[in-house]
């Protein structure tokens, strides 16, 4: 049994609706937080001023994450604002960068035009707050008349696509009061509230179509149309649209591979960074005290993201509120027999081995961190020597 | 009589103790596995050795199950060398709920043994 005392300081990276989220709770909860943003301003309109008025939260825009040292609890981190160095020793990381939105020609077969816009085009448009509102109006000269949504199947592994196709079929359709088409392969509703979503658009007088691939279009410039082979009907269907709304897939961000390597938590294939397996919490990396909200593809829209968002305040209270944390050793590390042949310090799952000093052998050796150790006793059994040993 | 050495992560299987001619040893994940560990098994007179491990992809520690099994292949070939048969170590992939098929496992492993 050892105490360790850990630093009442977070660090947050990305300013969305995660980020923000996380660190305005955080402050409530008496601990500092410092928010770090690439962009130059914060990028989540609605808590924007919230964050600015908050004395608890350390705001930093246009930085950037260069260097990490230590464990859980005792992070030093260096920043770079503006050819200036910032350091800063933090308790735990909060990573909340976003995924892109990318639309991608091949999934349709067509390129975008004026009355052919993406759903975050169409986001942007809809948003109250954007200047853009009335383009809506300017895109097909007047109200459009046929407004269709195809969801490809692509992006069908998610449900926030089909979240922002439904909500935003819904607004349309009781705004303009135009004939609203869905042509999806499949609509997945699994998850709190988004079947009543789907009931209500329904009952609005959105027509949902379910086509067996993904329809031909005729682009001519008075009567654009498009053909759809239906799945009950067994037959072809013409339909005509003044505006087509494509939809995009979740890439992960190009930052994300950078910012990996310096924080040494795992990617997965595709490159996001969380990976999707049973004994993982969704929020938890690979190490202890680093967490992730917001940036995979599943569960993108707002109900989801708020409460993973209160499941890191929750963990983030629980390691650093006391301001020490009482740590046992799982495994023993007898110095002198150690060579450092870091085969420990590459293995380790959860990176709690460095290579370091060790003050009563008087020779470098590795040193387990036991903060962020498991016990799961890879290391025990990999050593080449025999001088790592579980504690019984 | 069949001596059996039973080498689970407790995370792939129910704990469980001694049971008559089979020893259970209890390891916090399959990749604390050494080739030691096996080869003691046999210097104590096991008749064969069964390892049990999670999924591929359900390790709660990322890769501890691969680990294993790149250990028990290079294990296999040391018994070669002193002249055990490879069959006798055997590496299963288990959740912790599918008792029955650890008891397949089991009784498939006996027959082999006993060839």
């Amino acid at each position: 049994m050892r105490e360790i005392s850990v630093s009442k300081e977070v660090l947050i990276l990305g300013s969305g609706i995660g980020g923000t989220r996380v660190s305005l709770n955080l402050s409530s909860s008496g601990l500092k937080v410092h928010l770090l943003e690439r962009k130059p301003a914060v990028s989540c309109l609605e808590l924007k001023d919230k964050v600015k008025q908050n004395k608890d939260i350390n705001l930093i825009t246009s930085g950037k994450l260069v260097n990490l040292k230590g464990q859980v609890g005792n992070f030093e981190v260096k920043i770079l604002k503006e050819n200036e160095e910032v350091n800063l020793k933090v308790g735990a990381i909060v990573i909340a960068e976003k995924p892109n939105f990318k639309f991608i020609k091949d999934d349709f077969g067509i390129d975008l035009s004026d009355n052919i816009i993406t759903q975050s085009q169409l986001q942007r448009i809809l948003n109250p707050e954007g200047k853009k509102r009335r383009d809506i109006l300017n895109i097909a000269r007047e109200t459009p008349d046929n407004i269709c949504f195809i969801l490809s199947n692509a992006s069908q592994e998610g449900r926030a696509s089909t979240v922002f196709c439904l909500k935003n079929s819904l607004i349309l359709r009781k705004k303009l009061g135009s004939e609203v088409y869905v042509l999806c392969k499949d609509l997945k509703v699994a998850g709190d509230g988004i079947e009543k979503i789907y009931r209500e658009t329904r009952d609005s007088g959105v027509v949902f179509l379910k086509y067996k691939s993904i329809p031909e279009f005729t682009l001519d410039k008075d009567n654009p149309n498009l053909i759809i082979e239906d799945y009950y009907l067994n037959k072809k269907i013409s339909l005509p649209f003044d505006l087509l709304i494509l939809d995009e897939r979740i890439l992960p961000d190009e930052n994300f591979k950078e910012l990996s390597s310096i924080l040494k938590v795992d990617l997965d294939e595709r490159g996001f960074t969380q990976s999707e397996n049973i004994n993982l919490y969704p929020v938890n990396s690979n190490r202890k005290g680093i967490f992730f909200i917001e940036n995979h593809d599943t569960d993108l829209y707002l109900d989801d993201i708020l409460e993973e968002a209160q499941l890191i305040v929750e963990d983030i209270f629980c390691l650093l509120s006391k301001g020490k944390i009482i740590v046992e050793e799982k495994v023993s590390l007898d110095a002198g027999k150690c060579a450092l042949c870091l085969t420990c310090v590459r293995s380790c799952p959860h990176k709690a081995i460095e290579p370091g000093f060790d003050k009563e052998a008087d020779k470098k050796c590795a040193v387990i961190f036991p903060e962020a150790c498991f016990g799961c006793g890879i290391c025990a059994g990999l050593c080449p020597a025999k001088a790592i040993n579980m504690v019984e | 009589m069949n001596k059996i050495y039973v080498f689970y992560c407790e995370n792939a299987k129910e704990i469980e103790t001694a049971n008559n001619n089979i020893k259970f040893v209890k390891l916090p994940c399959s990749g604390r596995l050494d080739e030691i560990m096996i080869l003691k098994a046999f210097e104590d007179g096991a008749e064969g050795v069964i390892v049990l491990a999670c999924y591929e992809g359900a390790c709660k520690y990322l890769s501890g199950n691969i680990k294993a099994q790149k250990r028990i292949e290079y294990t296999k070939k040391i018994l070669k060398g002193v002249g055990i048969e490879d069959k006798r170590l055997e590496m299963h992939y288990l959740q912790a709920n599918q008792d029955e098929k650890f008891k397949e496992i089991l009784k498939n492993f006996k027959k082999t043994v006993s060839e």
